[in-house]
């Protein structure tokens, strides 16, 4: 008899817009105790003393909706500069004609009109985000010390590279016999860390070398992952524990409300990218292609829109500049963050296709999302992609700038084309619910454990 | 008895490393044959205390000359600064007049300038001189000053002024005494009508019934380790962060798997390949950088495998003399195993000589059972004492090759 832990460190720390591995974590914990019974136990990890502590059940739903985080008794930290100009940016908007001299010396250019759409979708945003998050104390979060024994097993599937010490893992296990199973999400850091933050590079080779020993199974979120574990094992002459892959859900959670596209989108036709901007996600490729598009006059600068939604993640700044700078695109490429799920599936469906030009995914979950939307997707098929959609998915090298200006002008100017495609995707993809996902995901899980 | 005057670039009085051992072999060596021998030297005052030094031993003195601003050239400078300095002259002068030895030894080439200015007075040049090698140092000087970050221009400047002297050396030597046969193709054709004895580095044999009592052995204690003993001499630091270190320990647990012992201790440690996974390496690695001989041996008797990763350098080498004797695993670069050719093949020594082969090797040593030889493959082994070492030269009239009466 196994006696499952779920370890939810991540979503209980966690307080920004659920990334990929928040959300995951998430959507798997909420479908634990259909797959492993109501005795299913969840817990967090405590950094200071390397014990797992079970959360009290009065407070899990909360934690894993993002309304509650635990306070670990560490010291909060956060950009001060950012808070402080948000704040001074909600003032400014509330008295459109300062907000429109401050923008005017920052040389940007607003009607009143679209001053006061910016505010009211800044409101939106707002209400959208913060649902009154509470913070509590780890010892009134939980309830008690995880008593691990060799019948435990711990389920973990968060940034734990973060959150967890996998070294004082391993020891813990060695004094006690309990096993450790993980989600790895991707092998980047270890085999592509061009692509990785530096400092993150060496925590995440540590982090993965350290999962070889602490680990007794590993859940990878696609096969490529998978094949990326099991080199990785290879090459340290290690095989001491399976591999399962399972795929990911795309389902968005449901969403009632109306969202209105972004005022700058009102009667336009875009191509939607979503994903975090960073060097790995290659939107420097878009964005030469797009350029060559407008000037070679097969994109029509008043009509269409290159959109990315996701946050500016690390050494992106000059493309970000160029962007915003360069006349051909600071007024037709557009970067959204922070969107919410609803205004999330509102661009995928409203979007003209979908393009995903990164140059490796451990899966690639809005690509996922956009096949279940039955959207046209044009990708590079780099890593995990190529295992999403394969019939459907129009694939151009993520290096070919021609290729894909050419690609993206064609599928602008050819509705008809694109409504055939679309078409196809929506009667004969197979698109994962994160039901089915779970599903996998446990199965998998008690196979190994068994 | 005859004696013999030998001039090194330090003492010998108390042998750690592996050119003052390989002095005191000799030593013991020419007392079999017949010859008191007593070493002299000019040494690195920073480097030794009183109580280290022999009663003739001089310290070198800092001066503003050539080279005298580039790293791991005291042993060139301390021979130049002997040759030019007469006070060092009449030193040394004396003491030849005085001890009156049959033969004069030069480990290594650097004191030739002094020995040479000796010559000068009619009576010392007659005293046959004696190269004794410990490597071929010209191009093992060039390659670790360009590793040290050295300017070419001036490494090669360096080398090329160590190669006139092995050159003039060889000529002017009876004999010449070399640690490998590759070293000895080397004096052959700068001295092809000279006699070159190849004398390969070696070991103690092991005190019969010494018991190493209580040694501590820390983290590593019923642990299977990898044993590494090294100067702080940088190819040793070098090579096992390149050929080990990089890209972290990971394939063993994060338990104590690794003793890295010796001078190199310190020079690993603070080394940015070690630093890059410090809590995950200090996991896996203790280090005892100020080790005495009782716990040095206990920690290799323990051992399951010795690991030699040197990956330049010349001569043969003590350590990989010392792993042999062990009886242990030994995964060496080739480096490393230059004048022990004879054992490659031999049970339980496996051969890598990149990073990706080495680290390979290690992982699979690790999981292989502890090595067990036969009879004969120990006995092959043997040939690592230093006793053996001499076969070779005790087979020949020694009197006769130093052209004495």
């Amino acid at each position: 008899m196994t006696n499952y832990i779920f370890d939810i460190s991540t979503s209980a720390r966690w307080s920004g817009h659920p990334v990929g591995i928040v959300r995951v974590e998430r959507e798997l914990a909420r479908r634990a105790q259909r797959y492993l019974g109501k005795d299913v136990a969840f817990s967090v990890f405590n950094l200071n003393t390397n014990d797992f502590h079970i959360v009290n059940d009065r407070y899990i739903d909360a934690i894993l909706n993002g309304e509650l985080n635990i306070d670990f008794g560490q010291a909060l930290s956060g950009p001060v500069a950012g808070s402080l100009r948000r704040h001074l940016r909600d003032i400014a908007l509330e008295f459109p004609l300062v907000y429109r001299l401050v923008q005017r010396m920052r040389g940007y250019r607003f009607t009143a009109p679209e001053v006061r759409a910016i505010r009211d979708q800044i409101r939106s945003l707002a209400a959208t985000k913060s649902s009154a998050r509470t913070l509590v104390a780890l010892d009134e979060a939980t309830k008690e010390i995880a008593e691990l024994t060799t019948s435990t097993a711990v389920i973990s599937g968060g940034l734990d590279w973060e959150y967890k010490n996998v070294r004082q893992i391993y020891h813990l296990k060695a004094k006690t016999g309990f096993r450790y199973f993980s989600i790895v999400y991707d092998l980047i850091p270890v085999n592509l860390p061009q692509y990785v933050v530096p400092h993150y590079v060496t925590l995440l080779n540590e982090y993965f070398g350290e999962l070889l020993w602490a680990s007794d199974g590993c859940l990878c979120i696609s096969k490529t992952t998978q094949d990326d574990l099991q080199q990785f094992c290879r090459a340290n002459n290690v095989d001491r524990f399976p591999t399962k892959a399972f795929p990911l859900g795309s389902d968005l959670q449901h969403d009632d409300s109306q969202h209105d596209l972004p005022f700058e989108l009102n009667g336009k036709k875009f191509v939607l990218y979503v994903s975090t901007i960073e060097p790995r996600k290659n939107h420097r490729t878009l964005y030469e292609a797009w350029c060559h598009g407008l000037l070679s006059a097969k994109l029509d600068a008043s009509l269409d829109r290159l959109v990315f939604i996701g946050r500016q993640g690390w050494n992106i700044g000059d493309l970000v500049h160029e962007m915003k700078t360069n006349p051909l695109t600071k007024d037709t490429i557009l970067i959204f963050e922070n969107v919410s799920d609803g205004l999330l599936d509102e661009l995928y469906r409203k979007s003209a296709f979908v393009v995903f030009p990164s140059y490796y995914e451990g899966f690639g979950l809005p690509l996922a999302e956009a096949f279940a939307r039955g959207k046209v997707c044009v990708t590079s098929g780099a890593g995990a992609l190529k295992e999403i959609g394969p019939s459907y998915r129009i694939d151009v090298d993520p290096r070919d700038v021609l290729g894909w200006s050419s690609v993206i002008s064609e599928l602008l100017a050819d509705r008809e084309k694109v409504l055939e495609l679309e078409k196809t995707i929506q009667t004969n993809y197979q698109s994962t619910s994160w039901d089915q996902s779970a599903r996998s995901f446990y199965d998998a899980l008690i196979s190994m454990t068994a | 008895m005859e004696k013999l005057i030998g001039f090194t670039t330090y003492p010998t009085r108390y042998p750690i490393h592996g050119g003052q051992r390989r002095v005191r072999a000799f030593s013991e060596f020419y007392h079999e044959v017949g010859f008191n021998y007593e070493s002299v030297c000019i040494y690195e005052k920073e480097n030794y205390s009183a109580s280290q030094v022999g009663v003739y031993d001089l310290p070198l003195e800092r001066l503003a000359v050539e080279f005298s601003k580039v790293p791991f050239v005291s042993d060139l400078l301390s021979g130049r600064y002997a040759a030019e300095n007469v006070g060092v002259v009449d030193h040394f002068s004396r003491l030849l007049f005085e001890k009156k030895p049959q033969a004069i030894t030069l480990e290594q080439p650097f004191m030739w300038p002094l020995i040479k200015r000796l010559r000068e007075s009619p009576e010392i040049s007659k005293i046959p001189i004696v190269y004794s090698s410990q490597n071929w140092e010209s191009p093992l000087k060039i390659e670790m000053l360009i590793r040290s970050g050295v300017d070419r221009q001036i490494a090669l400047k360096v080398g090329k002024e160590i190669e006139a002297l092995e050159r003039e050396l060889a000529d002017a030597s009876v004999a010449i005494f070399v640690v490998s046969e590759a070293d000895a193709n080397v004096y052959r054709s700068f001295a092809p009508d000279k006699p070159v004895v190849v004398v390969r580095n070696g070991v103690n044999r092991p005190q019969s019934g010494a018991i190493i009592k209580n040694a501590d052995l820390r983290g590593l204690q019923d642990q299977r380790y990898f044993f590494f003993v090294g100067s702080a001499y940088p190819p040793n630091v070098e090579g096992i962060c390149d050929l080990l270190l990089q890209g972290g320990l990971f394939f063993v647990p994060p338990e104590k798997s690794f003793a890295i012992c010796g001078g190199a201790a310190g020079g690993i440690f603070r080394h940015p390949t070690y630093q890059q996974f410090l809590a995950a390496n200090g996991e896996r690695v203790d280090f005892f950088e100020n080790i005495l001989d009782d716990q040095l041996d206990a920690l290799k008797r323990a051992a399951h495998a010795v690991i030699l990763p040197i990956s330049f350098g010349g001569g043969s080498n003590l350590k990989t003399a010392e792993a042999m004797a062990s009886g242990k695993w030994i995964i060496a670069t080739p480096t490393a195993l230059r004048g022990f050719e004879h054992l490659l093949g031999e049970p339980g020594i496996i051969i890598a000589d990149n990073h990706k082969t080495f680290r390979r090797a290690v992982m699979e040593i690790y999981r292989r059972p502890p090595l067990e030889l036969s009879p004969e493959a120990v006995l092959r082994r043997e040939v690592v004492y230093w006793d053996r070492s001499f076969d070779d030269l005790r087979q020949r009239n020694f009197r006769a090759l130093l052209k004495l009466q």
